[in-house]
């Protein structure tokens, strides 16, 4: 929460000098997110696929039966 | 012919820099005649193996005839996947088929998963010692 000093500091800050505040703090909390998303990594494993390990395998027994 | 392979880990870069150590195997594909020389992870967590776009394109894949109807998890879920078989030899050991999620995903690793790479080969992996060992099944 603003402290009622920072407040009544802000507040009496011209338009422009308001506006870079804001700016300032906008670039701030962009520079943050990119840190945090750098964060997460891509897994691309997939560890998930029983379906797709059934379409394979019924590939290869169709393929065994056709080919011997 | 060699009953069993052994394979150092490969040192790779992380994103950050850091050092990693992963069981890359080094192999030949084979489709419809064409040779294709690789590189891939084995991942015992992979329900499939997976084969990157580009290097089924590369074997001379059909992506239009290839199978439908596959659903990958993960970062892949993002992507189209097919069905493909392709030949694969490693090393001496007898060349097997292997069923492959072709992904329609470009920058991705070739991976070898449970169907059906570890069907095929056994694996033994001696991460204390960075090695592993490949042992065909036949």
């Amino acid at each position: 929460m603003l402290s009622d000093v920072l407040r009544h500091e802000l507040e009496k800050l011209n338009r422009v000098e308001k506006l870079q505040v804001v700016q300032m703090l906008v670039t701030q909390l962009a520079r943050e997110e990119e840190l945090l998303t750098a964060g997460e990594y891509e897994v691309w494993s997939p560890y998930e696929s029983a379906g797709a390990a059934a379409i394979l395998m019924q590939m290869l027994e169709e393929d065994r039966q056709t080919n011997g | 012919m060699a009953d069993f392979l052994r394979f150092s880990y490969s040192e790779t870069r992380g994103s950050s820099g850091e050092t990693l150590f992963r069981p890359i195997l080094p192999v030949i594909l084979t489709h419809r005649g064409t040779p294709y020389t690789a590189h891939a992870i084995i991942d015992s967590g992979a329900d499939v193996n997976v084969l990157p776009y580009p290097i089924g394109i590369g074997l001379g894949g059909n992506w239009e005839q290839a199978r439908t109807g596959l659903t990958l998890s993960g970062n892949l879920a993002n992507y189209e996947a097919r069905g493909i078989l392709v030949n694969c030899t490693v090393g001496d050991l007898p060349s097997v088929q292997l069923a492959f999620a072709w992904t329609r995903a470009e920058h991705v690793p070739l991976l070898f998963g449970q169907v059906n790479f570890f069907m095929e080969f056994d694996v033994c992996f001696f991460r204390a010692r960075s090695m592993f060992e490949i042992r065909s099944r036949s």
